[in-house]
């Protein structure tokens, strides 16, 4: 008789626990990081039971290492995002700028005398200027942004690891079987934010210490140990525009750099930030400057309206951020050297139809004054002489192919001159309806000195550096994501909450619950009964 | 296999809001009419869209140019047909005057009406175009070509400057005629069989002069003289007839480049209407299928009928 109602008592006690436990699970439907409890009901007689937390560590690290994985790719296809829309939509894309100014040239080439021409070309090299700082300036905003976003990353990853030691701490209190399993999804909560962070190495001890350690290229770099977790800080480069070293407070806080950190959004927004957002910015300031140099170059061969060699169109500033110091210099549209700075004349008695021509740039030190005028008279289809400043020198072996260099200037032939023939060359200051500087001006759009490249095409393939990475990031992305689902619902099978499930429990032990009780009334009857037969 | 309550419903939750991106996706499209409304959503359609808008900038450019020419060349054109004119009539004039029915005193009158024709030849020589350009001096195009001096005597002031203008595909097309070539370029053979360069100018005078000097072997000279000169124009008006065709041969090259290319740009960055409306209609089907069904299978609960 005592067995039946001890029996009976002990297993009401037990599936009030179970019943505890379902409970437990029901209220905890979404809560972060929550493990199912489950309570195993084990011997026939005084029933024993053991509460257990359904958790599996593989799938929780697997879980870990598919979430470091796909958190990378975020920050990548958005800062691509942010590229693209910059340097790519029809408003703000440069080439809108290079066609215009480009344009405005070949203009001012059908008409190169007409003010308003003139005007119209200086106004556009100016919004040239202007767009390039702009897009220059925004993408500084947006390096910026990677920068405080990194360190404000960081600083979360030390607060993740400051707690983790403190739930180390309150782990170390308990002896493994009687740990709240509370403290335990604590743990694997902070574990799981650290890992969308950046790429962990996690150990765990037999009383459930996690030890937390970041993967380096240059060596791993512990977090927390135990109860101890060290701190990362960052700090600017300094000479160096919006860039930034993440460094590591060792041991005797002597700080140490970290060349990278892997995985995670941490190691995204570096990827993103090293990958497109910082060769953006230099090859915008190659560009800017090749431009510069080329159109200016360009712009001393030409004669202005006041009769003075082309100054500077552009000015770069004083240190690599060409395109964000980049300037028009010019202040007045009579500065614009449309003309050639010189100009030839054929003597009146020449062999018919002869065209001669002036090039320049033949001398790399020619200091950017007009040579004086300079006669070529011809004595014989292969010897010529040149006389400038009353001073005659004579040559011999003319070449066609090789025209006749004098300075800076080349003269060029359409066909070989003949005996007697002359040309005169002197200052085109009076040649407003030259157009000859300015078409190679408009020219230089066409000019593969870009990286090998036309300035439409250099830009446009900078775009698409940027378009690939973004398209291989979301591929990318897609492919992790299915990883993460399949990791988060193999974990998920273990541990996550069924409402059904818990109903269906809830039903079979209350039913089971109801039963033993009804066994310990039967005893308490069976007891009365057996008094009643005694009396 | 278990599946938690959780992950059922966050599930869900991320086809139905796959689903609404697609359809917002769609209707962004529709609305603005392009493919891509920002350069991120198809960076190749706006890439590709960038260097179609940059090449048509460029027809247009060169399309402008060739306006630009071919107006230079029409003006220029009229200039040298009105020159030829006053050529012709002065080699009219002087081989009525050489007949030797004429006596000194018709010749007299005849040179009267020669010497106005210098006035004439040099405003048409020192024509100007809309914007107040010399035609005939070169790159000196605010310099008068052609001065007449105190003594009557004509000196070109302009310069040998060729202006070519860029017309696309490395093609370069001459605009101006030198005003010294264009009527100063007549060789004159002396008595003593060497020879000189002279002007229209000169060929005025000199039978002006001959005229009124009855001398008949000089207005004989000036009806060989006159009739180089107008043959050189003719010749000239040739040059700029074929420049013209060139001019009128690349527009059309142009106009169809312009055509084929903005049918790219369409196809590349415009919404496909028919594709979209397709597409959209499908997924706000399969959208409601999925919200109806989710609120339904939710409702499912054991706990119902406890």
């Amino acid at each position: 008789m005592r067995d039946l109602l001890s029996v009976s008592a002990s297993a009401t006690q037990s599936y009030k626990r179970a019943l505890n436990a379902v409970q437990t699970n029901i209220s905890n439907l979404n809560t972060e990081g929550y493990s199912r409890q489950k309570v195993s009901i084990t011997s026939t007689g005084a029933s024993h039971t053991t509460l257990t937390r359904a958790h599996d560590s593989f799938a929780e690290g697997a879980l870990r290492s598919a979430n470091s994985s796909l958190e990378f790719e975020q920050p990548g296809t958005d800062y691509a995002r942010r590229l693209l829309n910059l340097v790519g939509s029809d408003s703000g894309s440069l080439t809108t700028a290079f066609d215009q100014f480009f344009s405005s040239a070949k203009q001012l080439a059908a008409n190169p005398s007409s003010a308003s021409s003139r005007q119209d070309f200086l106004s556009n090299a100016g919004y040239l200027a202007a767009r390039v700082n702009a897009v220059a300036s925004e993408l500084q905003e947006i390096s910026a942004d990677n920068n405080a976003e990194v360190e404000h990353r960081i600083n979360q990853l030390n607060g993740f690891s400051s707690q983790l030691a403190v739930v180390n701490e309150e782990l170390a209190d308990f002896s493994g079987a009687n740990v709240p399993p509370a403290l335990l999804d604590k743990r694997d909560l902070v574990l799981m934010k650290m890992s969308g962070l950046a790429k962990i190495d996690v150990t765990i001890s037999e009383k459930g210490l996690a030890s937390v350690s970041l993967a380096s290229p240059n060596g791993s770099v512990a977090l927390v140990r135990n109860t101890e977790s060290k701190t990362l800080h960052v700090s600017p480069v300094t000479g160096e525009k919006n860039m930034q070293q993440i460094k590591y407070i060792g041991g005797a806080g002597v700080s140490a750099d970290l060349t990278t950190v892997t995985g995670g959004s941490i190691g995204g927004l570096l990827s993103a930030k090293s990958s497109i957002i910082d060769p953006l910015v230099s090859k915008l300031n190659g560009m800017t400057q090749t431009l510069a140099t080329r159109l200016n170059e360009q712009h001393a061969q030409g004669m202005s309206s006041l009769g003075v060699v082309g100054a500077n169109m552009f000015s770069l500033g004083s240190d690599t951020n060409y395109a964000e110091n980049f300037t028009l210099a010019l202040t007045s549209s009579d500065q614009i050297a449309a003309a050639g700075r010189l100009k030839i004349a054929p003597g009146a008695s020449n062999s018919e139809n002869l065209r001669a021509t002036l090039s320049y740039g033949e001398n790399a030190s020619w200091a950017g004054t007009v040579e004086g005028s300079f006669t070529i008279t011809f004595s014989s289809p292969t010897a010529y002489s040149v006389t400038t400043g009353g001073v005659t020198t004579n040559y011999t072996g003319f070449d066609i192919n090789n025209g006749i260099v004098i300075g800076d200037v080349k003269v060029n032939f359409d066909r070989a001159p003949a005996a007697s023939d002359t040309f005169a060359v002197t200052s085109n200051t009076s040649g407003i309806g030259d157009n000859s500087n300015i078409t190679r001006i408009s020219e230089i759009s066409e000019e593969s000195i870009f990286e090998s490249k036309k300035l439409r095409d250099f830009y446009i393939n900078e775009i698409g550096k940027v378009s690939s990475f973004n398209n291989l990031s979301k591929m990318s992305a897609e492919a992790k994501q299915a990883v993460y689902d399949n990791a988060l619902t193999a974990k998920d099978k273990i541990s996550g909450v069924n409402l059904d499930e818990e109903a269906a429990d809830l039903i079979r032990l209350q039913q089971a619950y109801m039963a033993t009780a009804k066994a310990m009334q039967t005893a308490s009857d069976i007891f009365q009964q057996l008094l009643r037969i005694g009396i | 296999m278990r599946i938690s309550t959780n992950l059922y419903f966050s599930t869900l939750n991320q086809r139905l809001a796959e689903q609404q991106n697609e359809i917002a996706n769609l209707q962004t499209q529709l609305a603005s009419g392009k493919k891509a409304a920002t350069a991120s959503m198809d960076s190749e359609a706006a890439m590709a869209g960038l260097r179609m808008n940059s090449i048509l900038q460029e027809q247009s450019d060169h399309k402008f140019s060739l306006q630009g020419a071919d107006n230079r060349l029409r003006q220029e054109e009229s200039l040298v047909a009105a020159m030829q004119k006053i050529s012709d009539r002065i080699q009219e004039l002087s081989i009525t005057a050489a007949s030797d029915t004429y006596s000194a005193e018709d010749r007299k009158m005849i040179a009267s009406e020669v010497a106005q024709y210098k006035e004439q030849l040099l405003s048409y020589a020192n024509g100007q175009d809309e914007s107040g350009n010399y035609m005939f001096s070169g790159g000196a195009s605010r310099t008068k070509p052609f001065v007449l001096n105190a003594d009557g005597s004509v000196t070109y002031s302009g310069d040998q400057t060729a202006i070519n203008f860029d017309i696309g595909g490395g093609e370069k097309i001459r605009v101006n005629s030198i005003g010294s070539n264009v009527i100063g370029n007549i060789t004159r053979t002396n008595a003593d069989a060497s020879t000189t360069q002279i002007t229209a100018f000169d060929i005025i005078d000199d039978l002006v002069t001959a005229l009124n000097g009855n001398n008949q072997t000089n207005i004989s000279r000036a009806m060989t003289e006159a009739e180089s000169l107008s043959s050189s124009l003719v010749k000239k008006q040739v040059e700029l007839g074929i420049s013209q065709n060139r001019i009128s041969n690349r527009l059309d090259i142009i106009e169809e480049k312009t055509i084929l290319y903005k049918d790219i740009l369409s196809k590349t960055v415009d919404t496909d209407y028919t594709e979209a409306i397709t597409k959209l209609s499908a997924n706000m089907l399969a959208l409601e299928a999925a919200q109806s069904t989710f609120a339904k299978v939710s409702q499912l609960s054991l706990f119902d009928y406890i």
